[in-house]
């Protein structure tokens, strides 16, 4: 008799198993699993399509809006303060150059010294009038630094006419088209504002047009008025230490602006007595930070919702593709497979899915916004007349934020969610009717 | 010596229930298979052949009566331990051959010692021997759809025998088969059971192949009519 003769010395059922293919066990598993995704090729690549469409997509628009939001906080904060603002603790209610801070210059250089302070810079603003020989209007006055306004003043691109604000022409004054058209005023026009200084009285200043900005915002175009800090303050009784508010930009980074926040308020506490207080731009513009929230929101629903279209239809085709083999699954039970076994089979398969397809979403997501980043999506064809959100205008040429740890956070969502998907596969594999399936034929 | 029990039915039944409807598929089924067996369940359709070999082979439950498998009483053990005495005491060839496809030839024949956790080296010795013995040298690497009808089959008889079982099921191997190949699978079968001492219970309606097994149990209407050599069949 050879080695072929039954071993009727086999353990009986009850004994642990012959010991040494453990490893063998799970090569077999990674092999049938492989290798069953690949049966049915076209099927695979459809929804490995799936998988990687959806995921790319939501990355992309999610990278769009971030950009948004992004563009849109720089623009509100180089324009109007700054990602922090340092301000009397009344300020906000009643801006104007009663509330002043003083010792501006040494207190702005002490907190652009602070880490994760890039730049600070110091900003007057009242409410006047500007006038000319074609009539009135009310305006907001915004007083700035020029030099420190080079290379990030949003106002830089927006001019359609002459040119920024320099030391050299200290009465230079930045007008938005608005206001031009309404006063009837070109560059090197000259412009009078008026306005309530410090001790009440209506104070006046000749200023002179040097460029014309158009934001895209009727209202910011119509409304505001740059200028020349030191004319401003001289127009509104203050000395030169003498600011409204004193803006902070910061160092990229998620949680850089509540550390900053901190530290600065720590050193108004030390050397200011509660007399200064620091606010984020959030606060400063409250609309805008509405508008950003409730869009993440609603652009969150819709990613969200692209991404559960996808998995359900990736539900079925897994489902489908564990019905369809209840046979072959009866045949490996009958064989002796664990149904444990048969459950990891699938459970393995769908994460192999899961994989490829987070990692083709990831590639193409990534991509795509990089293009997003660097080319942008220009909407000026679609919205000629501008787009404003919490009364700030919104750049029609729109980027992608590329945000690494975003992008992995959302593709660990979709291999998460994949995979929690494939449970319900892998339970239907677990409770297949032996005998039953084995009468069914392939 | 007096060879060892394999099978052991006693006053086996089954009844299968669809709603209202009931049908008895056995009905007291008793007989012994001892080691080196080459037999036969032999019947017209729904006579009770796979049912039958569906409990011997731990697939399903028999409504009443004892199986004993190699000495194991198979109604005190659970979905697991069931599985597990499959795994290592019994071999299935189906059919419909039933091969796994994305497997190799190889592969196939090697998944029920992977199963039970051989080491490699064993069960490539192992894949080897078997593979020579069914004539399927040369043809390792080919998988189930490059391969005929006959080969598929002989891979699923390597499968079987290849984790050296207590005892191997076929039902109606040659089913699927033409005559002359259903022909030579039953000369492999005779051989592996004569020349390695293969235990074999197969199911057949085959007049020319029930003549070749050496016990012949005719089963009518879920009962056992006859039990014996294929000469003292009765004709009708």
């Amino acid at each position: 008799m050879s080695d072929l003769a039954p071993t009727h010395a086999i353990a009986p059922a009850s004994a642990p198993p012959a010991t040494g293919g453990h490893s063998g066990t799970a090569r077999l598993l990674v092999k049938l699993a492989w290798r069953s995704l690949w049966r049915n090729k076209r099927r695979t690549q459809i929804t490995l399509s799936s998988i990687g469409f959806g995921l790319s997509l939501a990355i992309f628009f999610g990278s769009l809006a971030e950009g948004t939001y992004e563009k849109a906080e720089h623009d509100a904060t180089e324009l109007l303060s700054g990602q922090l603002t340092v301000e009397t603790p009344t300020y906000n209610d009643n801006p104007g150059p009663t509330l002043s801070l003083e010792g501006a210059p040494a207190l702005r250089e002490e907190l652009a010294r602070l880490p994760g302070v890039l730049r600070a810079r110091s900003l007057v603003t009242a409410q006047g009038v500007a006038s000319t020989g074609a009539g009135a209007l009310g305006v907001a006055l915004l007083g700035v630094d020029p030099a420190l306004e080079v290379g990030h003043s949003p106002l830089q691109n927006k001019l359609v006419e002459g040119k920024m604000i320099s030391a050299d022409e200290p009465r230079g004054i930045l007008v938005g088209r608005g206001l031009a058209e309404r006063l009837r005023v070109q560059p090197g026009k000259k412009v009078v504002l008026t306005s309530t200084d410090v001790q009440g009285n209506v104070s006046s200043e000749l200023f002179r047009v040097s460029g014309i900005f158009r934001l895209g915002s009727d209202e910011l175009d119509t409304y505001l008025v740059q200028a020349q800090l030191p004319l401003v303050q001289k127009m509104l009784g203050l000395r030169a230490d003498q600011v409204g508010q004193i803006g902070l930009f910061l160092a990229p980074g998620e949680d850089v602006p509540a550390q900053v926040r901190a530290e600065v308020q720590a050193l108004l506490d030390r050397a200011h007595q509660g007399s200064l207080r620091v606010r984020s731009w959030e606060e400063t513009v409250p609309a805008l930070a509405a508008w950003m929230k409730v869009d993440r929101s609603s652009n969150n629903v819709t990613r969200m919702l692209i991404v559960f279209l996808v998995m359900f239809t990736i539900l079925n085709t897994l489902l489908m593709s564990v019905l369809e083999r209840g046979h072959e699954f009866a045949v490996l039970l009958a064989l002796g497979t664990p149904r444990r076994q048969l459950q990891a089979q699938v459970l393995l398969e769908v994460a192999m899915m899961a994989v490829l397809g987070c990692t083709l979403g990831f590639a193409l997501g990534l991509a795509a916004a990089f293009w997003g980043q660097h080319w942008g999506i220009d909407l000026t064809r679609f919205i000629p007349e501008g787009a404003t959100a919490g009364g700030m205008a919104l750049d029609p040429i729109i980027h992608c934020k590329v945000s690494f740890p975003a992008f992995v956070k959302l593709t660990l969502f979709v291999f998460a969610t994949t995979l929690l998907l494939g449970v319900w596969p892998m339970r239907r594999a677990g409770q297949i009717e032996l005998a039953a399936s084995l009468r069914t034929q392939r | 010596m007096a060879s060892k029990t394999i099978v052991r039915c006693e006053q086996v039944t089954k009844t299968y229930a669809s709603g209202a409807l009931t049908v008895q598929a056995l009905r007291g089924a008793s007989f012994s298979l001892e080691a080196g067996a080459f037999a036969t369940l032999a019947g017209p359709s729904g006579s009770g052949k796979s049912t039958l070999l569906n409990l011997i082979g731990g697939l399903d439950r028999p409504t009443s009566g004892l199986v004993e498998i190699d000495g194991v009483d198979t109604r005190a053990l659970d979905g697991t331990a069931l599985s597990k005495l499959r795994r290592e005491r019994i071999g299935f060839v189906f059919q419909a051959y039933n091969l796994i496809p994305v497997l190799t030839a190889a592969e196939n024949a090697e998944y029920v010692l992977l199963l039970q956790g051989r080491p490699e080296a064993e069960r490539q010795a192992r894949v080897r021997e078997v593979l020579k013995s069914v004539g399927l040298e040369g043809l390792e690497e080919r998988t189930p759809r490059e391969l005929s009808g006959g080969q598929q089959q002989r891979v699923a008889i390597a499968r079987a025998i290849a984790a050296r079982p207590a005892l191997v099921l076929a039902d109606e191997p040659t089913a699927n088969l033409d005559s002359k190949t259903a022909a030579s699978l039953m000369e492999l079968m005779e051989t592996l059971n004569r020349e390695h001492g293969v235990t074999f219970l197969f199911s057949t309606h085959d007049p020319a192949l029930i003549k070749r097994a050496r016990r012949v149990l005719m089963l009518h209407d879920g009962e056992i009519t006859h039990d014996g050599p294929p000469e003292t069949v009765p004709h009708s």
